[in-house]
């Protein structure tokens, strides 16, 4: 996805949630995990990520809690139970959606 | 117990009062991390530095646009954790309300009782009194329906209120500045023919315009047309109530239309009124009528003009009553006109026992307020140590204050829904206590356990709960804290708190003593007018009622030779002592006074002349009543039309009439002394009928002489049975029926069953202050235990210090004890001087209102019982112990 693409709505959030499932990460690492985890494909920008974030605090899904990063103050966000869940959910229906895309478009499975 | 708040850290609870600063501060120093460290990762990249940091801020955003939206998401998070710590907290108050009430079983059963007794009973009389009082008559939702009723003063010069005459009625149709419109009507028995037999009913004649006069409007088909009203009887058209539609008529719409027999003629009904709806009397068929120019005995209804108030129509109405004597001074002598509210005259009764009701439910409200204010602040000081604990530990006060009021809340909401089931169950049996015409009139079933009753018992609970708690809170969280860790449970028993035990004590047992008294009052009023001697035998008389045909019956030939047919069936029937009949009957069913004119008796004014009740009486009368002649003799079959005309009077008034001389020989006559009726001579003197009449003074004439004019078209038997006289009416239904069986026989009762009507009110009156004198007593009794048992268990150390010190047993006992009698006895003294005034007060309502020692005696016994026990068993506990480890204990 280009950076004049924009981000499908609500994909943001769950990639978020992805770039937190194995471990707590603080901003700067789920960006450049996003990044890097789509070989560049995907970079979140444009101040989206922030509001994201809280967004999904305030949903419960996620927590963050201040922690300390190369020396410094940095806020580590991990999953909770519920977000989790959400995630799980989120990735069953993408890969249903993924796949419907792909057979329409390409004629075989994604 | 309430903890500090647990589920945030110190931190964050700090953080959390600068939400919108914590937030923002965030945000930032996050972004700012993020900004540096893509920068360096992109200057690592081969990025120049100026470009890094331009593209490193772009992809992370500028922070004064996201710190609104944060801030804002913030503020959200935050309130819902708030109330979710509010709930949470509530949890746990509540948690520990119920711990805290579980471990003292005992008292918290004494207050939830006591809450519960008190509540309930108010509840209910509340329910009550508010239909009774306040509840409007459908009919007329703004109170400006009234009676308009014509009064003439007695000798004494009260005046005796009656219904209007057809002057009146013309009079006020004169102003309508006064009234917006008025109607005439009046009640009249009318005999209704059907296939199974004649029946009689209730009819109004009404004048035009009575529905809307009224406010009334027919539920099926239509009121009178005016051409109706204007033919009157003639129209031959009725409206039914809805009862009679429903019993008579099949309750269906194609009962309009219908035609019924009313005294021998087809009338078809028009319309069905509404539910409930009988005015006047106990109305079931209305008839249009056009009112003679002559007519008295007319119920005349009224609607207040705009604006116009009771008070200006009084005022208006005394002109108009001087006007109508000045333009009729022989018919109209002495007349005064007033009017009364439509609801006041139909409730008229009630308040009297509304506000005695009242006042018993205030004094034992009083007494379970009490009782539950002892037992929650002796609850509440009793953990004052516990309070000074959790202070020094960090609870907040208002923490604190709040666990009270949970607990407070808890316990009042509990006895209240208690309460309020104990006044479900207790309106139905209070609803005796409303007059019958309000129950009639509004068509009210039972008192509705409605949202008014439920609202005055939530909010008395929430309002109790909150209140006791509150003062509860006060009193220990003002509590020097140090002093009351120091002195530990001594500072409950202290002596500012044990005045306030006494105060307890001695209010308690003087406020039981006034209700049981007064109490015993009405009961005592009930006891004497239930033996009082009726002047007639009411055991064993069947009495019923028929009405003479006008048209079959209207001579007087008639009407005796009917009389004499059914009386001599009446004897010759197994079962039957003795047969006769009256005009009036002396306990039920209304009265007919008569003003009379006694020969020789001074005359101040021909207005103030004597009224007398007016009995027109069968031969053997006296002897099938048991009514005792005194001097002369009875009525009998000598007393014939032609023959001397004769009376026989009451003991009061032949000392009434003719003091200090035997009335026998002497004459009197109807109206004033120069009327036209015929002289009657005194033959006989009888035992005064104890009656429900209005008048002193009774007149028995000989019915074979007076068997004509309005007071001789009904007759009530006398029947004395030998067995239980209702097996009798069967067989009496069936003679009449041989002699006439178009005759139609109502109102079949015992005069025993009567006489006990009468007294119905008398006797719930005296059951119910029983009750509340029991409950009463039953409160003071918990209360009194429970003070005093607290105040003795409260002052165990003491005991065990004096025990140590080598006291003797039973000095301590008597010193322990002495106290708590002394405030039952100051309680027993004032209840008694308070109950003395109550005494007088009553004495007013009731005759010979007297104080009842014995019962005075009884209660004081009752409760230095429950006073004693209450120390008895905690002392022998205090003293049974080591002296030493008593004083551990604490």
């Amino acid at each position: 996805m280009s950076r004049s693409d924009e981000l499908l709505h609500g994909t943001l959030e769950t990639l978020i949630l992805k770039a937190l499932a194995a471990e707590p990460r603080h901003g700067y690492e789920i960006a450049r995990h996003i990044r890097t985890a789509t070989n560049g494909a995907i970079v979140v920008e444009d101040g989206s990520l922030y509001p994201a974030l809280y967004r999904l605090e305030h949903r419960k899904l996620l927590r963050g809690e201040w922690g300390v990063s190369g020396g410094r103050r940095a806020r580590f966000y991990r999953l909770t139970p519920a977000g989790q869940r959400t995630l799980k959910a989120q990735t069953r229906r993408w890969s249903a959606f993924a796949g419907g895309v792909s057979r329409l478009l390409l004629g075989k499975d994604a | 117990m309430p903890r500090p708040r647990e589920r945030r850290s110190f931190g964050q609870n700090l953080r959390s009062l600068f939400w919108w600063r914590r937030a923002a501060d965030d945000v930032v120093e996050e972004m700012q991390l993020h900004a540096d460290l893509r920068a360096r990762e992109l200057e690592e990249g081969g990025v120049p530095q100026a470009e890094a940091r331009a593209r490193a801020e772009r992809e992370v955003g500028r922070p004064a646009e996201v710190v609104p939206m944060v801030a804002r998401l913030a503020a959200a998070t935050d309130r819902q954790s708030a109330v979710a710590q509010w709930l949470d907290e509530a949890r746990v108050d509540a948690r520990d309300a119920v711990r805290s009430c579980r471990r003292t079983p005992g008292l918290t059963v004494l207050t939830l009782l006591t809450i519960a007794l008190g509540l309930g009973a108010n509840a209910a009389i509340f329910g009550v009194v508010n239909v009774a009082v306040f509840a409007p008559l459908p009919f007329d939702r703004d109170n400006t329906l009234v009676r308009v009723r014509e009064f003439r003063r007695l000798p004494d010069g009260t005046p005796r209120h009656g219904d209007a005459s057809r002057r009146t009625a013309d009079a006020i149709a004169q102003r309508p500045d006064l009234f917006t419109n008025s109607v005439p009507a009046s009640g009249v028995g009318r005999t209704l023919a059907r296939d199974t037999g004649a029946v009689r009913i209730d009819a109004a004649r009404v004048g035009p315009g009575f529905t809307t006069v009224v406010g009334v409007t027919p539920i099926l088909g239509r009121t009178f047309t005016e051409a109706e009203e204007l033919a009157g009887d003639a129209a031959l058209v009725a409206l039914v109530s809805h009862g009679f539609w429903r019993r008579e008529l099949g309750g269906g719409p194609d009962a309009i239309g219908q035609t019924i027999r009313l005294e021998g003629r087809a009338v078809a009904v028009v319309g069905v009124l509404p539910p409930g709806f009988h005015v006047p009397y106990d109305s079931d068929i209305w008839l249009p009528t056009r009112f003679g120019e002559r007519e008295r005995n007319i119920f005349l209804l009224a609607r207040l003009g705009r604006g116009v108030s009771l008070e200006a129509a009084h005022a208006a109405l005394e002109v108009i009553g001087r006007d109508l004597n000045a333009a009729y001074p022989d018919e109209l002598a002495g007349l005064g006109v007033t009017a009364v509210r439509a609801r006041a005259y139909f409730v008229e009764e009630e308040d009297r026992i509304a506000v005695a009701m009242m006042g018993a439910v205030a004094l034992l409200l009083l007494i379970g307020g009490t009782n539950v204010a002892v037992l929650l602040t002796t609850k509440f000081a009793s953990r004052s140590d516990e309070v000074a604990v959790r202070a020094a530990l960090g609870c907040s006060r208002a923490r604190q204050v709040r666990q009270f009021v949970t607990e407070g809340l808890l316990v009042f909401s509990a006895g209240g829904a208690a309460g309020l089931l104990l006044a479900a169950w207790l309106k139905d049996l209070l609803i005796v206590f409303l007059p019958d015409a309000l129950a009639t009139q509004t068509g009210l079933a039972g008192i509705p356990l409605d949202f008014t009753m439920v609202t005055f018992a939530a909010a008395v609970s929430v309002a109790s709960g909150l209140g006791f708690g509150l003062i509860a809170a006060r009193r220990v969280s003002h509590a020097n804290l140090r002093a009351t860790m120091q002195a530990s449970g001594r500072a409950v028993a202290g002596s500012g708190v044990r005045t306030l035990l006494g105060r307890f004590v001695i209010a308690q047992v003087a406020i039981a003593i006034v209700l049981l008294s007064a109490a015993g009052t009405m009961v005592e009023t009930f006891r004497r007018l239930q033996s009082r001697d009726l002047g007639f035998a009411p055991e064993g008389l069947l009495t019923l009622q028929f009405d003479f045909n006008t048209t079959r019956y209207g001579s007087a030939d008639a009407r005796r030779l009917l009389l004499d047919r059914v009386l001599e069936r009446m004897r010759v029937l197994p079962g039957i002592v003795s047969a006769s009949a009256t005009t009036v009957n002396p306990v039920c069913c209304g009265n007919w006074g008569l003003r009379v004119t006694p020969e020789g008796h001074p005359l101040v004014r021909p207005e103030l002349s004597p009224v007398v009740q007016h009995f027109i009486v069968a031969p053997g009368y006296f002897e099938t009543m048991s009514q005792r002649v005194i001097e002369g003799r009875a009525l009998t079959v000598a007393d014939v039309a032609g023959a001397e005309m004769t009376v026989v009077v009451d003991r009061t008034a032949a000392a009434r009439f003719w003091p200090g001389q035997s009335a026998l020989g002497k004459r009197i006559k109807r109206g004033p002394l120069d009327s036209a009726e015929p002289w009657l001579t005194v033959v006989g003197i009888v035992e005064n009928v104890i009656d429900e009449g209005d008048y002193p003074d009774a007149w028995y004439l000989p019915f074979s002489q007076h068997a004509t004019g309005p007071s001789a078209t009904r007759a009530h038997l006398m029947l004395r049975a030998s067995g239980d006289p209702t097996a009798l009416t069967p067989a009496l239904r069936q003679a009449v029926a041989e002699i006439d069986p178009d005759l139609a026989l109502y109102d079949i009762a015992t005069m025993s069953s009567l006489v006990s009507d009468n007294l119905r009110q008398d006797r719930l009156g005296a059951i119910v202050a029983s009750l509340f004198a029991a409950a009463g007593l039953l409160l003071a009794c918990l209360g009194v235990y429970g003070v005093l048992a607290f105040a003795v268990n409260a002052d165990r150390r003491e005991i065990g210090v004096r025990l140590a010190l080598g006291a003797d047993r039973l000095d301590v006992l008597r010193v322990v004890l002495s106290r708590g009698l002394r405030w039952t006895a100051a309680g027993a003294v004032l209840g008694s001087l308070a109950a003395y005034g109550v005494c007088m007060a009553l004495a007013r309502f009731v005759e010979n209102a007297r104080l009842d020692v014995r019962l005075i005696v009884v209660a004081v016994a009752v409760l230095l019982g429950a006073a004693l026990l209450a120390m008895l068993i905690p002392t022998r506990r205090a003293l049974r112990v080591d002296p030493l480890r008593s004083l551990r204990m604490e």
